[in-house]
């Protein structure tokens, strides 16, 4: 058991329709509708989910480019859902983020000294040849050499672009790095470079990750935790072993059978969902996956299930688990 | 393969125009797809799969110039002036985004319905909304009459790329060309979609080329899977024998860059190094600069595309026999 | 020089086309000549009104006077010269002034929306509701006759359109990554804007401005020759045509010279801003570029 680093309580984030001439507002997008987990110290934990699942949401509430509707995001203890000022800036040199493409992530007008320096200088004030020094130590961890302070993000391939962003992401020692699919825009090859850097980096610095995802194969390498969530709430949550090999949740099942995998082809039983994603804007009532999922039962349409651990850390919300 | 094959490449190159020079996207490229196959083009970014694709539909970029080769369907070479104004539609080409493909001012049953009237010299308006209708039910379209007056901003995603699937199949093609078709929708859609393709390969006989950066979907879809690096083909086999027995080291870099979900790696292997530059393509083998089992000749000599055993090609020197 | 890749790969578009460049060497003789036109006029006491020569009135167009000399025996052509100072002048001041109102306000305008978002677009759309020139004419003979006066008058008319250029590039911008990255590195709004909005936002909005110069130029020489621009006897070249209006019948080259010269300038600048906007189409640029690339 991890020592707790976050904690994020029933969090929700709803956000308005409005329309017509006075923007009245008719209903709401509950991207996120209550969903609570834990990071620890050091632990990589994965949200899991395809889009308009509410994962990206999540991210920004917890880097605080939104705020949350309802709930709370303990860190270290305090709840930072409101703070602002200096508790602000101190919460942001903890928590920082890589995102999906590094060429929009990265301000094409400055250069990679510019870019990774920016975090340090507004937080640090260090004379400029320490600066220099520091930012150039911060390129080698991510291996890069110095000849690529003066270049532009458009002169830097895919690869070297995300790592100058982790690098940045990294220069103020955070706790956690928020990573929102950072390698989904990579060529399969850099991929698996950017996966090693990532691990790396996280046992040398301590780090927690909180990776956000629909790629379950960069999920096994990585994590140690993994959320499924389907139209704003967990569906399921579990050590990654456990959720691989005995996943309990149907949607997690399909999930995973849907994947590509060259080499299971054979031996994988496929469950393709037949129909489509229902919008978050009327989400189902009662259990979410209710309509599309191949075990329904009179019970799902209903009510909704509750949290039932199946194992040790294991949790799953599902009918087919819980003794009415 | 028992008659002539549906469409026969041939020694096709294609550059890019660009300041100062050239890219040689695709160089000295031959395969043959039959009726009613799948083949798979896979390869990462730079591979020049998708150009190929591009110039067999018809479909290039004005700065692209085929500088030599034919692409040969059903007998007619493509590339000749005459051919040029025939329409092709006998070849239909599917995209990676389908809400780009279709003009949103117009209703999807409008563009249908434009499609059939200029590729079958159908006029009869009642004759015209039956093949259309027949066309999206062919899909798997729930409701095909109120798609058929819906316009695209109203239809998701996956419903979008189905109904660019029944625009192209709307005219009775021969072949279909899918262009990253499945990149942009989720892991549940994408199973869908490529389920649907497999099963409208099996009812119509459909011939399709596949253009893919991902090995997994290739061998899901794909009978034969081509291997592309730098503008070249480097491997050809049918799926099963490329999995199980991958001869060249890209092939084999590639298949082990991808993290499987049923075992936790200690760490991911990668393929150092970077994409080629192709203004300037290196002499010798293309991917001598990055391969672990680099020899002198592979330097010097470019390797041709030579058949190793029944159903695999591959273009390596460590498989010419006269080299040891 | 790396920064600006796409301005030199604009540049080489504009230097291969004929009228293109044309239009390029007219901008660069304009602010070539605006610039040194103290020094080079022939006559600098002529240009800037300070003589009355009786015996050279209405002179024709010769060598000592290749436009002719005017109704009080200045020379014509150093004060088409010392002309171009003028609206050099007027046309970096009043873009400029523009901007500087313009652009923090269709910046914060875009970067917060909401309803300061609202508001001050409700302003700019108020601006942008009254004919142009007719606000300037207003402002400017509200304002009184004199340099400062027409360009502030200029300026007020001319602020709204980069306010909404810039409000529009602006909300692209600030959806972009990287605007986030600098949030989440805990950057203020203020730097945010200045550091990293403006920067990317501001590109159509400069490009537009520079070209916009032109129109400058022909806005002022139209209310300088109505009477409500410049005073007697700064040489604008709009004043200078109203000056040898009266004489058109038997000294029409009073009035022809600084009327080529805005004619020249004006469109000089419009096909410089065609080109402009042809080179960034992108369909357009492949062609150009193909044809570049099939001759090598």
């Amino acid at each position: 058991m991890k020592a707790e680093l976050m904690k994020i309580k029933d969090l929700k984030k709803y956000f308005p329709v409005k329309t017509g001439l006075f923007g009245k507002i008719v209903g709401y997008v509950k991207a996120v509708d209550g969903v609570t987990f834990n990071i620890g110290l050091g632990e990589v934990v994965s949200l899991v989910g395809e889009s308009g699942s509410g994962k990206t949401t999540i991210a920004k509430c917890l880097l605080l480019l939104e705020r949350p509707t309802y709930g709370q995001i303990l860190f270290n203890g305090n709840d930072i859902t409101q703070i602002r000022g200096k508790n602000l800036k101190d919460y942001r040199r903890n928590v920082q983020a890589v995102f999906q493409n590094p060429f929009l992530s990265l301000d094409p007008r400055m250069n990679v000294y510019d870019i990774v320096s920016e975090p340090v200088k507004h937080h640090m004030k260090l004379p400029k040849k320490e600066l220099y020094e520091y930012v150039s130590k911060l390129l080698e961890i991510v291996g890069l050499d110095k000849s690529f302070l003066d270049k532009f993000p458009h002169e830097l391939s895919g690869g070297q672009a995300q790592r100058v962003a982790i690098a940045r992401a990294i220069s103020l020692n955070p706790k956690l790095v928020v990573l929102d699919e950072p390698t989904s825009a990579l060529d399969v090859s850099i991929q698996a470079q950017i996966l090693n850097l990532l691990a790396e980096l996280k046992e040398k610095m301590n780090l927690s990750y909180l990776l956000i995802t629909h790629d379950l194969s960069i999920v096994r390498y990585i994590s140690d935790r993994v959320l499924v969530i389907y139209l704003g709430k967990i569906m399921e949550e579990g050590p990654s072993e456990h959720i691989f090999n005995e996943p309990l949740h149907p949607y997690t099942q399909i999930l995973l059978s849907s994947m590509p995998d060259p080499f299971t082809k054979e031996i994988r039983e496929k469950t393709i969902l037949r129909s489509e994603p229902p919008s978050p804007v009327n989400p189902p009532r009662a259990c979410r996956f209710h309509t599309r999922c191949p075990y329904v039962m009179d019970i799902c349409k209903e009510e909704e299930p509750s949290e039932t651990y199946y194992r040790v850390e294991h949790r799953v919300f599902c009918w087919l688990y819980l003794k009415k | 393969m028992n008659s002539q094959p549906l469409l026969q490449i041939e020694d096709l190159s294609i550059d890019y125009i660009i300041i100062g020079g050239s890219i040689k996207a695709v160089r000295n490229v031959s395969f043959n797809i039959c009726e009613g196959e799948v083949v798979c083009l896979v390869g990462e970014s730079g591979s020049g799969k998708s150009t190929i694709g591009l110039a067999i539909a018809g479909a290039l970029p004005e700065n692209a110039i085929i500088r030599s080769g034919k692409i040969i369907f059903k007998g007619k070479n493509l590339l000749n002036e005459k051919s040029k104004n025939k329409k092709i539609d006998n070849i239909m080409i599917v995209f990676q985004d389908p809400a780009a493909t279709l003009n949103p001012l117009f209703t999807v049953g409008e563009v249908i319905s434009d499609v059939i009237r200029s590729h079958l010299q159908i006029r009869d308006k009642g004759k015209i909304r039956e093949k259309a209708l027949e066309a999206f039910r062919m899909v798997e379209l729930p409701d095909p009459e109120r798609i058929f007056n819906s316009y695209p901003h109203e239809l998701s995603g996956g419903m979008l790329q189905r109904v660019v699937i029944a625009i192209s199949l709307s005219t009775n093609p021969k072949m279909l060309i899918a262009d990253e078709p499945t990149t942009m929708l989720d892991v549940t859609l994408q199973a869908q979609i490529l389920d649907l393709l497999l099963n409208l390969k099996k009812k119509l006989g459909l011939s399709m080329l596949f253009v893919t950066h991902n090995l997994g979907v290739a061998t899901e879809v794909g009978d034969r899977i081509i291997v592309m690096y730098g503008g070249e083909i480097v491997e050809e086999a049918s799926s099963s024998n490329l999995i199980d027995n991958p001869l060249h080291p890209y092939t084999r870099g590639l298949l082990e860059c991808i993290p499987r979900t049923h075992i936790r790696h200690s760490r991911l292997k990668h393929i150092p190094g970077t994409v080629p530059d192709l203004r300037n393509p290196l002499k010798g083998c293309i991917f001598s600069d990055r391969c672990s089992e680099v020899m002198d000749v592979c330097r010097v000599v470019k390797p041709l595309l030579k058949e190793y055993s029944k159903n695999h090609k591959v273009a390596c020197h460590l498989y010419l026999e006269e080299e040891r | 020089m790396k920064r600006f890749r796409e301005q030199r790969v604009v540049f080489s578009l504009i230097v291969k086309k004929p009228i293109s460049l044309f239009s390029l060497l007219i901008v660069v003789s304009f602010i070539v000549i605006g610039v040194s036109a103290p020094l080079i006029a022939p006559y600098p006491e002529d240009a800037w009104g300070l003589t009355y020569n009786v015996e050279k009135r209405f002179l024709p167009p010769s060598i000592e006077h290749p436009f002719g000399t005017d109704a009080l025996g200045r020379d014509v052509f150093s004060r088409v010269i010392l002309g171009s100072s003028f609206s050099l002048i007027i046309a970096i001041g009043v873009i400029g002034l523009a901007l500087i109102i313009g652009v923090p306000v269709g910046v914060v305008a875009g970067y917060y929306g909401g309803r300061v978002g609202t508001i001050l677009m409700r302003v700019t759309d108020m601006f942008l509701a009254f004919p142009p020139l007719l606000l300037a004419i207003v402002l400017a003979a509200t304002l009184g006759r004199g340099l400062l006066n027409l360009i502030v008058a200029l300026a007020i008319s001319w602020w709204p359109w980069y306010s909404r250029l810039v409000y529009v590039q602006t909300n692209t911008v600030k959806n972009m990554p990287y605007i986030d990255s600098a949030k989440i590195t805990g950057l203020p709004s203020l730097k945010i804007m200045t550091k990293h909005v403006i920067p990317n936002a501001l590109t159509p909005t400069f490009v537009q401005a520079a070209l916009d110069m032109g129109s400058a130029i022909l806005e002022a020489a139209g209310l300088s020759f109505i009477g409500v621009g410049v005073k007697p006897p700064t040489p604008e070249w709009g004043l200078l045509v109203s000056e040898g209006w009266q004489s058109i019948n038997y000294a029409w080259w009073i009035a022809f010279f600084p009327g080529l010269a805005i004619l020249v300038t004006v469109v000089g600048f419009n096909l410089l801003a065609d080109a402009l906007r042809e080179s960034a189409d992108p369909r357009i640029r492949r062609t150009i570029l193909m044809r570049l690339g099939v001759k090598q």
